[in-house]
Protein backbone atom coordinates (compact mmCIF):
# COMPACT_ATOMS: atom_id res chain seq x y z
CA UNK A 1 0.00 0.00 0.00
CA UNK A 2 1.37 3.64 -0.47
CA UNK A 3 1.59 4.57 2.80
CA UNK A 4 2.73 7.99 2.96
CA UNK A 5 1.76 8.44 6.17
CA UNK A 6 5.95 10.10 7.52
CA UNK A 7 5.71 13.23 4.89
CA UNK A 8 3.60 15.33 6.82
CA UNK A 9 2.13 18.29 5.18
CA UNK A 10 1.92 19.76 8.81
CA UNK A 11 4.96 19.65 10.85
CA UNK A 12 3.99 18.53 14.32
CA UNK A 13 4.45 20.36 17.37
CA UNK A 14 6.64 17.95 18.44
CA UNK A 15 9.38 18.84 15.70
CA UNK A 16 9.84 21.88 17.32
CA UNK A 17 10.67 20.80 20.57
CA UNK A 18 14.28 20.50 19.36
CA UNK A 19 17.06 20.10 22.06
CA UNK A 20 18.40 23.41 22.68
CA UNK A 21 21.90 21.92 22.07
CA UNK A 22 20.53 20.99 18.75
CA UNK A 23 21.92 21.68 15.36
CA UNK A 24 20.35 25.14 15.46
CA UNK A 25 17.76 24.91 12.82
CA UNK A 26 15.43 24.81 15.66
CA UNK A 27 13.25 27.55 16.56
CA UNK A 28 14.88 29.33 18.91
CA UNK A 29 17.07 30.64 16.15
CA UNK A 30 15.55 33.96 15.10
CA UNK A 31 14.23 34.84 19.19
CA UNK A 32 16.99 37.00 20.07
CA UNK A 33 14.71 38.07 23.28
CA UNK A 34 15.85 35.13 24.82
CA UNK A 35 19.19 33.88 26.15
CA UNK A 36 21.14 32.02 23.64
CA UNK A 37 21.19 28.34 23.53
CA UNK A 38 17.54 28.82 25.27
CA UNK A 39 14.20 27.75 23.68
CA UNK A 40 11.11 28.11 25.93
CA UNK A 41 9.69 25.77 23.51
CA UNK A 42 11.60 23.58 24.70
CA UNK A 43 11.50 24.61 28.49
CA UNK A 44 7.80 23.94 28.50
CA UNK A 45 8.59 20.22 27.33
CA UNK A 46 11.05 19.61 29.77
CA UNK A 47 8.12 20.81 32.46
CA UNK A 48 6.12 18.93 31.05
CA UNK A 49 8.86 15.85 31.52
CA UNK A 50 10.38 15.31 28.27
CA UNK A 51 14.04 15.14 27.73
CA UNK A 52 14.63 14.79 31.33
CA UNK A 53 18.76 15.18 31.28
CA UNK A 54 19.52 14.65 34.89
CA UNK A 55 17.27 11.20 34.64
CA UNK A 56 17.67 10.03 31.44
CA UNK A 57 14.39 10.21 30.30
CA UNK A 58 12.99 11.00 27.75
CA UNK A 59 9.82 10.98 29.05
CA UNK A 60 9.22 10.61 32.71
CA UNK A 61 8.86 6.69 32.75
CA UNK A 62 10.63 6.46 29.41
CA UNK A 63 14.43 5.93 31.16
CA UNK A 64 16.90 4.99 28.19
CA UNK A 65 19.93 3.51 28.86
CA UNK A 66 23.23 2.87 26.79
CA UNK A 67 22.60 -0.76 26.22
CA UNK A 68 19.00 -0.18 24.35
CA UNK A 69 18.13 -0.34 21.05
CA UNK A 70 15.82 2.18 20.27
CA UNK A 71 13.52 2.39 16.98
CA UNK A 72 12.03 5.89 16.36
CA UNK A 73 9.37 5.10 13.58
CA UNK A 74 8.14 8.31 11.58
CA UNK A 75 10.96 9.95 13.48
CA UNK A 76 10.70 13.21 11.65
CA UNK A 77 13.14 15.25 12.54
CA UNK A 78 14.17 13.68 15.24
CA UNK A 79 14.34 15.54 18.50
CA UNK A 80 13.67 11.85 21.02
CA UNK A 81 15.94 10.16 18.55
CA UNK A 82 18.65 12.37 19.17
CA UNK A 83 18.39 12.72 22.90
CA UNK A 84 18.56 8.60 22.64
CA UNK A 85 21.58 9.23 20.67
CA UNK A 86 23.18 11.45 23.60
CA UNK A 87 22.46 8.74 26.10
CA UNK A 88 24.80 6.17 23.89
CA UNK A 89 21.81 3.71 22.79
CA UNK A 90 21.90 1.73 19.55
CA UNK A 91 19.48 3.92 17.23
CA UNK A 92 17.58 3.69 14.22
CA UNK A 93 15.25 6.07 12.57
CA UNK A 94 12.52 4.90 10.26
CA UNK A 95 10.80 7.52 8.19
CA UNK A 96 9.04 7.03 4.65
CA UNK A 97 11.50 10.05 3.52
CA UNK A 98 14.05 9.42 2.14
CA UNK A 99 15.86 12.31 2.43
CA UNK A 100 14.95 12.93 5.79
CA UNK A 101 16.41 9.86 7.02
CA UNK A 102 19.89 9.92 5.53
CA UNK A 103 20.33 14.22 6.82
CA UNK A 104 19.16 12.60 10.13
CA UNK A 105 21.63 9.45 10.19
CA UNK A 106 24.57 12.62 9.35
CA UNK A 107 23.36 14.67 12.00
CA UNK A 108 23.44 11.26 14.32
CA UNK A 109 27.04 10.65 13.72
CA UNK A 110 28.68 13.32 15.86
CA UNK A 111 26.51 12.18 18.94
CA UNK A 112 28.05 9.26 21.36
CA UNK A 113 25.27 6.53 19.82
CA UNK A 114 26.82 2.89 20.11
CA UNK A 115 25.22 2.31 16.37
CA UNK A 116 23.03 3.82 14.05
CA UNK A 117 20.76 2.38 11.29
CA UNK A 118 18.47 3.82 9.35
CA UNK A 119 15.39 2.60 7.54
CA UNK A 120 13.19 3.80 4.67
CA UNK A 121 9.83 2.58 5.32
CA UNK A 122 6.41 3.08 5.59
CA UNK A 123 6.48 0.42 8.34
CA UNK A 124 4.22 -2.05 7.00
CA UNK A 125 6.11 -4.16 7.42
CA UNK A 126 9.39 -2.62 9.09
CA UNK A 127 12.40 -4.31 7.90
CA UNK A 128 13.75 -5.90 11.12
CA UNK A 129 13.63 -9.38 12.30
CA UNK A 130 11.38 -9.74 15.46
CA UNK A 131 12.28 -9.10 18.75
CA UNK A 132 15.15 -7.16 18.16
CA UNK A 133 14.58 -3.62 19.73
CA UNK A 134 14.22 -2.73 23.68
CA UNK A 135 12.80 0.83 23.07
CA UNK A 136 9.85 1.46 20.42
CA UNK A 137 8.62 5.55 19.48
CA UNK A 138 5.84 6.16 17.79
CA UNK A 139 5.55 10.34 17.68
CA UNK A 140 2.14 11.86 16.25
CA UNK A 141 2.35 8.93 13.45
CA UNK A 142 -0.88 6.95 14.39
CA UNK A 143 -3.30 9.38 13.47
CA UNK A 144 -2.04 9.03 9.93
CA UNK A 145 -2.13 5.15 9.49
CA UNK A 146 -4.73 3.35 7.68
CA UNK A 147 -4.85 0.36 10.15
CA UNK A 148 -3.53 1.50 13.35
CA UNK A 149 -4.44 -1.97 14.44
CA UNK A 150 -1.95 -3.58 11.89
CA UNK A 151 0.75 -0.69 12.35
CA UNK A 152 0.77 -1.61 16.33
CA UNK A 153 1.11 -5.46 15.77
CA UNK A 154 4.17 -4.55 13.47
CA UNK A 155 5.27 -2.49 16.72
CA UNK A 156 4.73 -5.50 18.96
CA UNK A 157 6.33 -8.02 16.67
CA UNK A 158 9.53 -6.13 16.29
CA UNK A 159 9.90 -5.40 20.41
CA UNK A 160 11.81 -8.06 22.95
CA UNK A 161 9.93 -9.17 25.65
CA UNK A 162 9.82 -6.34 28.46
CA UNK A 163 10.57 -3.76 25.42
CA UNK A 164 8.99 -0.33 26.33
CA UNK A 165 6.59 1.60 24.04
CA UNK A 166 6.13 5.51 23.54
CA UNK A 167 3.25 6.23 21.66
CA UNK A 168 1.83 9.75 21.42
CA UNK A 169 -1.21 10.47 19.27
CA UNK A 170 -3.18 14.44 18.80
CA UNK A 171 -5.44 14.60 22.06
CA UNK A 172 -8.76 15.09 20.93
CA UNK A 173 -10.02 18.41 22.35
CA UNK A 174 -7.19 20.47 20.54
CA UNK A 175 -8.28 18.54 17.22
CA UNK A 176 -11.98 19.27 17.85
CA UNK A 177 -10.86 23.00 18.62
CA UNK A 178 -8.81 23.26 14.97
CA UNK A 179 -11.88 21.82 12.88
CA UNK A 180 -12.99 24.51 12.12
CA UNK A 181 -10.15 26.26 11.33
CA UNK A 182 -7.79 24.17 9.26
CA UNK A 183 -7.77 23.59 6.15
CA UNK A 184 -9.46 20.39 4.36
CA UNK A 185 -6.25 18.93 3.68
CA UNK A 186 -5.71 18.53 7.22
CA UNK A 187 -7.87 16.12 8.01
CA UNK A 188 -7.33 13.99 5.02
CA UNK A 189 -4.80 11.56 3.96
CA UNK A 190 -1.84 11.77 4.51
CA UNK A 191 -2.28 13.82 7.20
CA UNK A 192 -5.21 12.99 10.29
CA UNK A 193 -7.53 10.17 9.09
CA UNK A 194 -8.53 10.25 12.35
CA UNK A 195 -9.14 11.29 15.92
CA UNK A 196 -8.84 9.31 18.67
CA UNK A 197 -10.69 9.29 21.70
CA UNK A 198 -8.87 8.38 25.05
CA UNK A 199 -10.50 5.31 25.49
CA UNK A 200 -10.02 4.19 22.26
CA UNK A 201 -6.52 4.67 22.17
CA UNK A 202 -5.98 2.69 25.64
CA UNK A 203 -7.86 0.02 23.93
CA UNK A 204 -5.72 -0.44 21.10
CA UNK A 205 -2.58 -0.04 22.91
CA UNK A 206 -3.88 -3.35 25.28
CA UNK A 207 -5.94 -5.03 22.42
CA UNK A 208 -2.33 -5.40 20.55
CA UNK A 209 -1.07 -7.14 24.03
CA UNK A 210 0.72 -4.37 25.25
CA UNK A 211 0.59 -3.33 29.38
CA UNK A 212 -0.53 0.07 29.74
CA UNK A 213 2.52 2.12 32.43
CA UNK A 214 1.60 5.49 32.48
CA UNK A 215 -0.49 8.05 30.39
CA UNK A 216 0.46 11.42 30.11
CA UNK A 217 -1.43 14.67 28.52
CA UNK A 218 0.57 17.60 27.63
CA UNK A 219 0.57 20.78 25.85
CA UNK A 220 -1.75 23.64 26.21
CA UNK A 221 1.02 25.93 24.92
CA UNK A 222 1.16 24.11 21.42
CA UNK A 223 -3.26 23.41 21.35
CA UNK A 224 -3.32 27.69 21.68
CA UNK A 225 -0.41 28.09 19.52
CA UNK A 226 -1.94 25.93 16.45
CA UNK A 227 -5.68 27.74 16.96
CA UNK A 228 -3.51 30.99 16.79
CA UNK A 229 -1.80 29.59 13.82
CA UNK A 230 -4.55 29.60 11.74
CA UNK A 231 -5.16 32.74 11.74
CA UNK A 232 -1.26 34.08 10.42
CA UNK A 233 -1.41 32.80 6.99
CA UNK A 234 2.07 32.21 6.86
CA UNK A 235 4.20 29.14 6.46
CA UNK A 236 5.16 26.92 9.30
CA UNK A 237 8.87 28.06 10.10
CA UNK A 238 10.25 31.47 11.50
CA UNK A 239 10.05 34.38 11.37
CA UNK A 240 6.58 33.28 13.43
CA UNK A 241 3.96 36.11 13.10
CA UNK A 242 4.24 38.68 16.71
CA UNK A 243 0.69 37.01 17.56
CA UNK A 244 2.71 33.26 18.06
CA UNK A 245 5.71 35.03 19.27
CA UNK A 246 4.05 37.23 21.63
CA UNK A 247 1.94 34.08 22.92
CA UNK A 248 4.84 32.09 22.97
CA UNK A 249 6.44 35.20 25.49
CA UNK A 250 3.63 34.90 27.41
CA UNK A 251 3.64 31.14 28.02
CA UNK A 252 7.30 32.00 29.01
CA UNK A 253 6.75 34.09 31.81
CA UNK A 254 3.89 32.11 33.21
CA UNK A 255 6.48 29.13 33.60
CA UNK A 256 8.83 31.03 35.21
CA UNK A 257 7.27 32.28 38.32
CA UNK A 258 6.24 30.14 41.42
CA UNK A 259 2.32 29.28 40.66
CA UNK A 260 2.99 28.60 36.92
CA UNK A 261 3.66 24.77 36.86
CA UNK A 262 0.75 24.20 39.05
CA UNK A 263 -1.49 26.46 36.38
CA UNK A 264 0.64 24.34 33.29
CA UNK A 265 0.00 20.95 34.84
CA UNK A 266 -3.43 21.79 35.02
CA UNK A 267 -4.25 23.75 31.81
CA UNK A 268 -2.47 20.34 29.97
CA UNK A 269 -4.60 18.22 31.37
CA UNK A 270 -7.69 20.32 30.51
CA UNK A 271 -6.86 21.17 26.75
CA UNK A 272 -3.91 18.76 26.11
CA UNK A 273 -2.11 19.17 22.26
CA UNK A 274 -1.49 15.31 22.83
CA UNK A 275 -1.85 12.01 24.44
CA UNK A 276 1.06 9.87 25.63
CA UNK A 277 0.94 6.24 26.25
CA UNK A 278 4.20 4.62 28.40
CA UNK A 279 3.38 1.00 28.30
CA UNK A 280 5.40 -2.46 27.73
CA UNK A 281 5.60 -5.81 26.06
CA UNK A 282 4.84 -8.56 28.86
CA UNK A 283 7.97 -10.93 29.28
CA UNK B 1 -28.58 57.09 17.59
CA UNK B 2 -28.30 59.20 20.32
CA UNK B 3 -24.51 58.46 21.40
CA UNK B 4 -21.98 58.25 18.95
CA UNK B 5 -19.55 60.42 20.71
CA UNK B 6 -19.57 58.20 23.81
CA UNK B 7 -15.80 57.30 24.27
CA UNK B 8 -15.58 58.48 27.83
CA UNK B 9 -14.78 56.08 30.85
CA UNK B 10 -18.02 55.43 31.49
CA UNK B 11 -18.17 53.09 27.90
CA UNK B 12 -14.82 51.67 29.03
CA UNK B 13 -16.71 50.68 32.42
CA UNK B 14 -19.55 49.38 30.65
CA UNK B 15 -17.45 46.66 28.61
CA UNK B 16 -16.03 45.30 31.58
CA UNK B 17 -19.31 44.97 33.58
CA UNK B 18 -20.76 41.76 32.12
CA UNK B 19 -17.54 39.51 32.62
CA UNK B 20 -16.77 41.29 35.52
CA UNK B 21 -18.92 43.10 37.85
CA UNK B 22 -16.95 42.31 41.08
CA UNK B 23 -13.81 43.47 40.19
CA UNK B 24 -12.51 47.13 41.08
CA UNK B 25 -12.22 49.39 37.98
CA UNK B 26 -9.52 51.52 36.67
CA UNK B 27 -9.94 55.03 37.74
CA UNK B 28 -10.68 57.41 34.88
CA UNK B 29 -6.98 56.37 32.91
CA UNK B 30 -6.00 56.94 29.60
CA UNK B 31 -6.70 53.86 27.37
CA UNK B 32 -4.24 51.80 26.31
CA UNK B 33 -3.59 48.67 24.56
CA UNK B 34 -2.26 47.22 27.15
CA UNK B 35 -4.83 47.74 29.62
CA UNK B 36 -7.07 44.09 30.15
CA UNK B 37 -10.43 46.29 30.59
CA UNK B 38 -9.24 48.21 27.01
CA UNK B 39 -8.88 44.94 25.59
CA UNK B 40 -11.58 43.66 27.14
CA UNK B 41 -14.10 46.12 25.47
CA UNK B 42 -12.73 45.42 22.13
CA UNK B 43 -13.60 41.52 22.44
CA UNK B 44 -16.92 42.49 23.97
CA UNK B 45 -17.80 44.44 21.52
CA UNK B 46 -16.64 42.07 18.82
CA UNK B 47 -18.79 39.61 20.64
CA UNK B 48 -21.82 41.49 19.62
CA UNK B 49 -21.87 43.97 23.46
CA UNK B 50 -22.51 47.36 23.51
CA UNK B 51 -23.25 48.32 20.52
CA UNK B 52 -23.54 52.05 20.36
CA UNK B 53 -24.55 52.18 16.73
CA UNK B 54 -27.62 50.02 17.15
CA UNK B 55 -28.15 50.65 20.94
CA UNK B 56 -27.78 47.09 21.96
CA UNK B 57 -26.57 45.99 25.38
CA UNK B 58 -26.10 42.79 23.95
CA UNK B 59 -27.01 42.03 19.92
CA UNK B 60 -30.62 41.14 20.42
CA UNK B 61 -31.18 43.37 23.85
CA UNK B 62 -31.76 46.84 22.26
CA UNK B 63 -32.34 49.64 24.86
CA UNK B 64 -35.00 52.51 23.28
CA UNK B 65 -35.48 55.99 24.83
CA UNK B 66 -39.10 54.87 26.57
CA UNK B 67 -37.33 51.67 28.29
CA UNK B 68 -38.27 51.58 31.59
CA UNK B 69 -35.04 49.62 32.63
CA UNK B 70 -34.19 47.63 35.78
CA UNK B 71 -30.62 46.70 36.33
CA UNK B 72 -30.43 44.44 39.37
CA UNK B 73 -26.77 43.68 41.37
CA UNK B 74 -26.14 47.06 38.92
CA UNK B 75 -22.13 46.55 40.77
CA UNK B 76 -20.27 49.67 39.06
CA UNK B 77 -22.95 50.34 36.89
CA UNK B 78 -21.31 49.84 33.16
CA UNK B 79 -24.73 48.21 31.90
CA UNK B 80 -26.53 50.63 33.69
CA UNK B 81 -24.58 53.88 31.62
CA UNK B 82 -25.21 52.12 28.41
CA UNK B 83 -28.75 52.56 28.98
CA UNK B 84 -29.41 55.86 30.60
CA UNK B 85 -26.87 57.22 27.78
CA UNK B 86 -30.20 55.98 25.36
CA UNK B 87 -32.01 58.46 27.38
CA UNK B 88 -34.26 55.29 28.91
CA UNK B 89 -35.93 55.36 32.64
CA UNK B 90 -33.07 53.57 35.09
CA UNK B 91 -33.92 52.06 38.33
CA UNK B 92 -30.86 50.51 39.33
CA UNK B 93 -30.39 48.16 42.52
CA UNK B 94 -27.91 46.89 44.52
CA UNK B 95 -27.08 45.57 48.01
CA UNK B 96 -24.57 48.31 48.29
CA UNK B 97 -26.13 51.81 49.43
CA UNK B 98 -22.78 54.09 48.57
CA UNK B 99 -22.55 51.80 44.91
CA UNK B 100 -26.01 52.53 44.59
CA UNK B 101 -26.03 56.38 45.41
CA UNK B 102 -22.91 57.26 43.34
CA UNK B 103 -24.72 55.55 40.60
CA UNK B 104 -27.82 57.46 40.05
CA UNK B 105 -25.98 60.77 40.65
CA UNK B 106 -23.22 60.09 37.82
CA UNK B 107 -26.22 58.74 35.66
CA UNK B 108 -28.51 61.95 36.64
CA UNK B 109 -25.47 64.39 36.37
CA UNK B 110 -23.68 62.66 33.10
CA UNK B 111 -26.34 61.08 30.88
CA UNK B 112 -29.83 61.90 28.86
CA UNK B 113 -31.47 59.49 31.28
CA UNK B 114 -35.29 60.66 31.26
CA UNK B 115 -35.32 59.43 35.14
CA UNK B 116 -33.33 57.16 37.63
CA UNK B 117 -34.02 55.57 40.98
CA UNK B 118 -32.01 53.80 43.09
CA UNK B 119 -33.17 50.73 45.06
CA UNK B 120 -31.11 49.03 47.71
CA UNK B 121 -32.20 45.74 48.20
CA UNK B 122 -30.95 42.28 47.74
CA UNK B 123 -33.97 41.75 45.30
CA UNK B 124 -36.10 39.22 46.73
CA UNK B 125 -38.47 40.92 46.92
CA UNK B 126 -38.00 44.19 45.03
CA UNK B 127 -39.69 47.19 46.42
CA UNK B 128 -41.44 47.15 43.12
CA UNK B 129 -44.65 47.16 41.65
CA UNK B 130 -46.18 44.19 39.37
CA UNK B 131 -45.74 44.66 35.68
CA UNK B 132 -44.34 48.08 35.48
CA UNK B 133 -40.72 47.80 33.74
CA UNK B 134 -40.13 46.86 29.86
CA UNK B 135 -36.24 45.57 30.58
CA UNK B 136 -34.72 43.76 32.94
CA UNK B 137 -30.61 43.30 32.95
CA UNK B 138 -28.80 40.60 35.47
CA UNK B 139 -25.96 40.65 34.94
CA UNK B 140 -23.51 38.32 36.85
CA UNK B 141 -25.60 37.98 40.16
CA UNK B 142 -27.54 34.84 39.99
CA UNK B 143 -24.24 32.92 41.51
CA UNK B 144 -23.86 35.08 44.46
CA UNK B 145 -27.57 34.62 45.64
CA UNK B 146 -28.85 31.73 47.98
CA UNK B 147 -32.21 31.10 45.63
CA UNK B 148 -31.66 32.11 42.36
CA UNK B 149 -34.93 31.04 41.54
CA UNK B 150 -36.74 32.95 43.58
CA UNK B 151 -34.89 36.14 42.07
CA UNK B 152 -35.70 35.22 38.32
CA UNK B 153 -39.85 34.77 39.55
CA UNK B 154 -39.54 37.95 41.35
CA UNK B 155 -37.81 39.76 37.88
CA UNK B 156 -40.58 37.89 36.51
CA UNK B 157 -43.23 39.54 38.45
CA UNK B 158 -41.61 43.52 38.04
CA UNK B 159 -41.84 42.38 33.83
CA UNK B 160 -44.54 43.95 31.65
CA UNK B 161 -46.02 41.50 29.38
CA UNK B 162 -43.43 41.26 26.51
CA UNK B 163 -40.67 42.53 28.60
CA UNK B 164 -37.25 41.43 27.69
CA UNK B 165 -34.79 39.89 30.24
CA UNK B 166 -30.92 39.86 29.63
CA UNK B 167 -29.24 37.38 32.05
CA UNK B 168 -25.49 36.82 32.67
CA UNK B 169 -23.95 33.98 34.52
CA UNK B 170 -20.08 32.83 34.36
CA UNK B 171 -20.02 29.98 32.14
CA UNK B 172 -18.82 26.48 33.84
CA UNK B 173 -16.00 25.37 31.76
CA UNK B 174 -14.45 28.67 33.00
CA UNK B 175 -15.58 28.35 36.20
CA UNK B 176 -15.00 24.98 37.64
CA UNK B 177 -11.05 25.64 35.65
CA UNK B 178 -10.74 28.87 38.15
CA UNK B 179 -11.37 26.44 41.09
CA UNK B 180 -8.45 24.76 40.69
CA UNK B 181 -6.48 27.93 41.07
CA UNK B 182 -8.62 30.17 43.17
CA UNK B 183 -8.78 30.91 46.88
CA UNK B 184 -11.67 28.71 48.38
CA UNK B 185 -13.22 32.00 49.67
CA UNK B 186 -13.81 32.81 45.72
CA UNK B 187 -16.78 29.83 46.00
CA UNK B 188 -17.97 30.87 49.25
CA UNK B 189 -20.56 33.39 50.10
CA UNK B 190 -20.51 36.57 49.07
CA UNK B 191 -19.03 35.29 46.05
CA UNK B 192 -19.72 32.82 43.82
CA UNK B 193 -22.04 29.84 45.41
CA UNK B 194 -23.34 28.08 42.32
CA UNK B 195 -22.14 27.28 38.90
CA UNK B 196 -24.73 26.82 36.30
CA UNK B 197 -24.59 24.43 33.83
CA UNK B 198 -25.92 25.23 30.45
CA UNK B 199 -28.84 23.36 30.49
CA UNK B 200 -29.62 24.66 33.78
CA UNK B 201 -29.44 27.90 33.56
CA UNK B 202 -31.60 28.04 30.43
CA UNK B 203 -33.92 25.91 33.09
CA UNK B 204 -33.46 28.43 35.47
CA UNK B 205 -35.07 31.21 32.77
CA UNK B 206 -37.65 28.96 31.37
CA UNK B 207 -39.17 27.55 34.59
CA UNK B 208 -40.06 31.15 35.65
CA UNK B 209 -42.00 31.59 33.03
CA UNK B 210 -39.79 33.27 30.56
CA UNK B 211 -39.46 33.14 26.59
CA UNK B 212 -35.87 32.78 25.78
CA UNK B 213 -34.97 34.17 22.51
CA UNK B 214 -31.26 34.33 22.44
CA UNK B 215 -27.87 32.21 23.64
CA UNK B 216 -24.89 33.52 23.89
CA UNK B 217 -20.84 33.33 25.38
CA UNK B 218 -18.03 34.68 25.04
CA UNK B 219 -15.13 35.48 27.06
CA UNK B 220 -12.07 33.37 26.33
CA UNK B 221 -10.18 36.60 26.55
CA UNK B 222 -11.17 37.25 30.30
CA UNK B 223 -11.52 33.79 31.17
CA UNK B 224 -7.85 33.11 30.65
CA UNK B 225 -6.97 36.51 31.94
CA UNK B 226 -8.05 34.34 35.43
CA UNK B 227 -6.08 31.54 35.06
CA UNK B 228 -3.02 33.90 34.61
CA UNK B 229 -3.95 36.18 37.31
CA UNK B 230 -3.89 33.84 40.08
CA UNK B 231 -0.31 32.71 38.36
CA UNK B 232 0.51 36.75 38.89
CA UNK B 233 -0.60 36.32 42.64
CA UNK B 234 -0.62 40.42 42.64
CA UNK B 235 -3.72 42.58 43.61
CA UNK B 236 -6.97 43.10 41.60
CA UNK B 237 -5.64 46.08 40.38
CA UNK B 238 -3.08 48.08 37.75
CA UNK B 239 -0.14 48.37 37.93
CA UNK B 240 -0.32 44.57 36.05
CA UNK B 241 1.87 42.19 35.95
CA UNK B 242 4.10 41.52 32.89
CA UNK B 243 2.42 37.91 32.40
CA UNK B 244 -1.19 39.98 32.23
CA UNK B 245 0.12 42.96 29.97
CA UNK B 246 1.09 40.02 27.78
CA UNK B 247 -1.87 38.21 27.29
CA UNK B 248 -3.11 41.15 26.88
CA UNK B 249 -0.97 42.57 23.91
CA UNK B 250 -1.11 38.58 22.65
CA UNK B 251 -4.92 39.01 22.53
CA UNK B 252 -4.95 42.70 20.95
CA UNK B 253 -2.59 41.59 18.29
CA UNK B 254 -5.17 38.64 17.55
CA UNK B 255 -8.24 40.66 17.74
CA UNK B 256 -6.72 43.02 15.30
CA UNK B 257 -5.81 40.44 12.50
CA UNK B 258 -8.21 39.62 9.74
CA UNK B 259 -8.83 36.24 10.64
CA UNK B 260 -8.67 37.20 14.29
CA UNK B 261 -12.40 37.01 14.71
CA UNK B 262 -12.64 33.12 13.34
CA UNK B 263 -10.01 32.37 16.51
CA UNK B 264 -11.58 34.15 19.15
CA UNK B 265 -15.17 32.30 18.03
CA UNK B 266 -13.76 29.12 18.22
CA UNK B 267 -11.90 30.06 21.74
CA UNK B 268 -14.99 31.84 23.39
CA UNK B 269 -17.46 28.86 22.55
CA UNK B 270 -14.89 26.28 23.98
CA UNK B 271 -14.26 28.01 27.63
CA UNK B 272 -16.20 31.41 27.49
CA UNK B 273 -16.09 33.42 30.52
CA UNK B 274 -19.67 34.23 30.80
CA UNK B 275 -22.73 32.55 29.45
CA UNK B 276 -26.29 34.67 28.31
CA UNK B 277 -29.40 34.61 27.83
CA UNK B 278 -31.89 36.81 26.10
CA UNK B 279 -35.42 36.11 27.43
CA UNK B 280 -39.32 37.38 27.16
CA UNK B 281 -41.79 37.34 29.35
CA UNK B 282 -44.96 36.50 27.51
CA UNK B 283 -48.02 38.72 26.46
Amino acid sequence: MMLNFFHRLFVSPAIMMLPASGSGSGSQAEESEWPEGYDPTHFDAFMSGWFQDETNELLEGFPIAPEDTVLDVGCGEAPFIYFCALRGAEVICADIDAEKVAFIEQSLRKTPARAIRSIVSDANPLPLPSETVTKIIAMEVLEHVDDPQQFMRELLRVGRPGAQYLITVPDRRSEMLQKDLVPPVYFQKPNHVRIFERDEFEKLITDTGLIIERRAYYGFFWSIWWVMFWACKHDINAPWHPVLKQWMKTWDILLHLPKGQNIKKTLDKFLPKSQAIIARKPT
Amino acid sequence: MNNSDHTSTSEVEATSAPQYAELPMPAAAPIEPHDPHWCGLADSVQSGWFLQETDEVLRGFRIERDDIVLDVGCGNGGATMFAANRGAHILCSDVNPGRVNELVQRILADTPSQSCRGLVCDSTPLPLPDACVTKVMILEVLEHVDDPAAVVRELYRVGKPGAQYLITVPDPVSEELQKEFAPASCFEKPNHIHIFQREEFAKLVTDAGLVIEHKHAHGFFWAFWMCLFWASEQDLAPPWHPLLTSWTQTWGILLSMPEGHRIKKVLDEFMPKTQAIIARKPF
